[in-house]
């Protein structure tokens, strides 16, 4: 057996050196020599990746010197018994191969050890196949299907269902022009795909396109009635290369949206800049958790005259934003949907087709998918202008929820927005996902009702009216009926926080409310804790 | 520190000591009492002089209502609309606008009062003898004072003021909102609902009218006088000394206006206003100095008269209403004193 030292050049002739405390010292000195051989180089170092549970991975090396050159894998340091190939292959990852990775190169001349490279085994698979913003021409649909990639990945395969009332004729059509594609319509209401790169291509790391899901529409349904889903009949979501037949992939439909308003306009009812959103669920399954993240809304300067010379910077505020989104798993989201050239419609002009689309050109049949993630840095977000992946710095993202939205179901948001200088439109840009649910329901010690000086119901929306001390927080609930008030209110976020003055909240339905509101439909209590003096 | 027992000392200020129900003969047997301990007490009327005070009648800034008020919020004057507005009444919208209404009246200005001229009241001063010493050929002692004195006074009111009086009536255009529920009041960083900052010239009515105005009432005034120094006591006789003391004061100031006030107009177009009752109240400590000037003559080793003046300047205080403001003068104070001194 050969021996090696890290780093050490050996003498020709010399003896002994020592291999990180599991191979034994030289047999016997060698002979001398003339030292002509040439000491390893690695050209290739391992590379760093993630894995999922039960998942392989594989780190490879190549090095050039003079033959013969040996390989020993290290884990944390310590060699891994059998492991001297060019290739470590891991199988069937468990959490304890989350690791730092190295490998030992020799030759008679040298003994060189790689960079490390760390394998990261996480409970879910970091791939993840999706669906980007659906667009329409004429009477045709086409589904963006996406990829967050580890960059390990030559071949795409999965399933995608439909509801046959609505979509037909299914045809994938490949954004790689070079890729191999095959359809499997064994099944009812299902395509499956198998999407093959040219030989030796592999997927970039992060979020990539892999092609458009065309299909016809019905007559008497819209493009986001679809009923999608992915399933692994006939084939499999997964992803593979020549190595891996089976990387596990996760796979979801995901909400969509349209801007109802298409710049955000001031509501002098409520003194707030508003920007309602219809968002859909195109899927077959019920959609709990649609999150509205909003980002880039803006910043607006005011000068005042009672505040002269002090400018109030900043003010512009998504205000009822019930959360902050701090981490995404993974440190990206699902998918982020958003299309920044789009003209606020699912539309596409009559005159381009989704060839046109595909590739992405200039010119209006090119809405520049652009924006499918966004990448955020320091305080800025920004609406970037490829597939890249998502990154977040500490910045405290203002979100909305939807609940419960059922497949087919399109449901309005309303987005207010606070302006200091009631005049700057914020100009907003939505990113919808499925995330974990908020919590629905005020911190127990929050009982004590408040009487509430009047509720009217005017312009299609209701008036809730009730004074607020400074420093006080409010909740509004409301139910159908006065009993279920008592028992089953449901609690509207986020709460308010009194001003000290007398706080007009209206209701003009979701996100606030799960619907619009109509008159004599509901009933609202106010409470609070602790009781305002 | 014990201080030497006085010796016997001659009648002396036959004027004060008559007045007095001691007697003013020192008696044999005190030069055989001990030593006394150093503490004294002093007892006595006291009087405060030219303590004054201010009435204002205040009028609405320019861009108040009686009824409410439209002002510049967050945003300034740029976009003409603010969600820093209120109001009273719902009577107060009509159609699109909320009207407001301003009515500028005859008032009685700023007049001066001498507040008591002066209060009466009373002083109780407790004290210490530190140290006794020699300065030049007489006796001194130096010490510390701590003081409370009680004074009050009531001072009516009758004041009247003549003029024209002027109703304005501004409408602003609601834009469509549904105003809150009355009473409301917005606030500068809102939100809320947005009106018209500036009113519809169409709008705008004024009416006049003569009118007099009448003012009565009350002033009453109390302060509490605390005071802490040191004095230094000079000999000037066997039985008469001079003190000098000062020190930091403070006047806990107790003072309540009680007033009614009623407008007439010749008008009718100009409603008729109801007499407006009030009173306010408001009382603070009001920081300070003091200096002092006393002549004390023993009567017998413990037991002496006293009288004194002094000087004192403490912070004015302001208090009021939303139509008028009264300001208490404490900055140059004078006080006259006199009384009986306990020596123990």
């Amino acid at each position: 057996m050969r021996s090696f030292a890290f780093v050490t050049r050996r003498p020709a002739g010399t003896a002994t050196v020592l291999c990180a405390g599991l191979f034994l010292a030289l047999a016997s000195p060698r002979v001398a020599r003339a030292d002509t051989n040439t000491p390893p180089t690695i050209t290739t170092q391992p590379a760093s990746g993630f894995g999922a549970l039960g998942e392989d991975f594989e780190f490879s090396v190549a090095a050039t010197g003079t033959a013969p050159l040996t390989y020993q894998w290290l884990l944390n340091g310590a060699g891994l018994p059998g492991e001297t190939n060019t290739v470590l292959l891991l199988t069937n990852l468990t959490f304890v191969q989350s690791a730092s990775f190295a490998v030992v190169v020799a030759n008679a001349a040298e003994t060189i050890v790689s960079s490390n490279a760390t394998l990261t085994v996480q409970t879910n698979a970091p791939r993840r196949l999706g669906t980007g913003r659906i667009l329409q021409v004429g009477p045709q649909v086409g589904v963006p299907i996406t990829i967050r990639a580890n960059g390990r990945e030559g071949a795409v395969y999965f399933s995608l269902s439909y509801d046959t009332n609505a979509y037909a004729n299914p045809v994938f059509l490949p954004a790689n022009a070079g890729a191999t594609v095959s359809t499997n319509l064994t099944q009812p209401a299902t395509i499956g795909v198998t999407l093959t790169l040219p030989a030796g291509a592999l997927l970039p790391s992060g979020y990539e396109w892999i092609g458009l899901m065309r299909f016809d529409l019905a007559a008497n349904r819209t493009a986001l009635q679809g009923g999608l889903a992915f399933a692994t009949n006939p084939v499999p979501i997964a992803a593979a290369n020549t190595n891996y037949p089976a990387l596990l992939l996760d796979a979801n439909v995901e909400p969509q949206y349209v801007l109802v308003t298409s710049t955000p306009q001031i509501n002098r009812q409520s003194g707030l800049f508003e920007q309602q959103l219809l968002v859909s669920n195109p899927g077959a399954a019920l959609m709990t958790n649609v999150d509205i993240l909003a980002l880039e809304f803006g910043s607006v300067s005011v000068t005042n005259s009672l505040l002269p010379g002090v400018p109030q910077t900043n003010a512009i505020v998504l205000l009822n934003a019930q959360s902050n989104l701090l981490n995404y798993p993974f440190n990206d989201p699902l998918i982020a949907v958003d299309c920044t050239n789009c003209g606020y419609a699912l539309d596409l002009p009559a005159t381009c087709d989704f060839g046109s689309y595909l590739a992405n050109g200039a010119g209006a049949c090119s809405p520049n998918f652009a924006g499918t993630n966004v990448l955020i840095t320091g305080t800025n977000f920004n609406i970037v202008g490829q597939f890249v992946p998502f990154a977040i710095t500490n910045v405290p993202l203002p979100m909305v929820q939807l609940n419960n939205l059922l497949p087919g179901e399109t449901r309005p948001a309303m987005m207010e927005f606070y302006v200091a200088d009631h005049a700057t439109p914020p100009a907003p840009q939505y990113s919808l996902y499925l995330a974990d649910p908020l919590y629905h329901t005020p911190p127990p010690y929050f009982t004590m009702p408040v009487t509430l000086l009047g509720t009217r119901f005017a312009n299609g929306t209701f008036l809730v009216e009730f004074s607020s001390q400074l420093g006080v927080t409010y909740y509004v609930q409301y139910a159908a009926t006065p009993a279920d008030l008592a028992t089953n209110a449901q609690t509207v976020l986020p709460p308010i926080n009194g001003t000290g003055a007398h706080i007009q909240w209206i209701d003009d339905g979701p996100p606030k409310t799960d619907s619009p509101p109509t008159n004599g439909s509901r009933f609202y209590q106010v409470i609070t804790w602790p009781q305002p003096q | 520190m014990k201080i030497a027992s006085l010796p016997p000392r001659p009648l002396f200020l036959t004027a004060l000591a008559a007045g007095l129900a001691a007697p003013s003969l020192v008696h044999a047997q005190d030069l055989d009492q001990p030593e006394l301990s150093g503490w004294y007490v002093r007892l006595g009327a006291a009087t405060r002089f030219n303590v004054k005070a201010a009435i204002t009648a205040l009028t609405l800034p320019t861009s108040l209502y009686n009824d409410g008020f439209v002002q510049p919020d967050i945003s300034g004057t740029a976009s003409g609309l603010t969600w820093n507005w209120g109001y009273n009444s719902a009577s107060q919208i009509v159609g699109n606008q909320l009207v407001l209404s301003r009515l500028d009246t005859p008032n009685i200005g700023r007049q001066d009062l001498n507040v008591g001229n002066p209060l009466l009241g009373g002083e109780l001063i407790g004290g210490y003898h530190l140290r006794e010493f020699k300065l030049g050929k007489r006796t001194a002692r130096l010490g510390v004072e701590l003081g409370y004195g009680y004074f009050s006074a009531s001072e009516g009111l009758n004041l009247a003021a003549a003029g024209t009086a002027t109703l304005t009536k501004d409408g602003f255009g609601l834009g469509g909102i549904v105003p809150p529920v009355a009473p409301y009041a917005g606030t500068f960083a809102g939100p809320g609902p947005l009106i018209n900052l500036n009113p519809d010239p169409a709008s705008h009515t004024v009416v006049t009218s003569p009118a007099a105005a009448t003012f009565q009432g009350t002033l009453n005034t109390t302060l509490h006088n605390l005071r802490f120094g040191p004095v230094l006591e000079v000999d000037l006789t066997k039985r008469l000394s001079a003190s000098f003391g000062a020190g930091l004061s403070s006047v806990f100031a107790d003072v309540g206006l009680n007033y009614m006030e009623s407008v007439s107009f010749s008008n009718p177009a100009i409603p008729a206003l109801g007499t407006t009752r009030a009173n306010d109240t408001f009382a603070r400590w009001r920081p300070g100095v003091y200096a002092e000037l006393r002549l004390n003559y023993q009567i017998t080793r413990q037991i002496g008269v006293f009288v004194g003046g002094d000087f004192q300047h403490n912070d004015n205080m302001t208090f009021g209403d939303a139509t008028h403001q009264v300001t208490l003068d404490l900055s140059k104070t004078y006080g006259l004193k006199g009384g009986l001194s306990f020596e123990f």
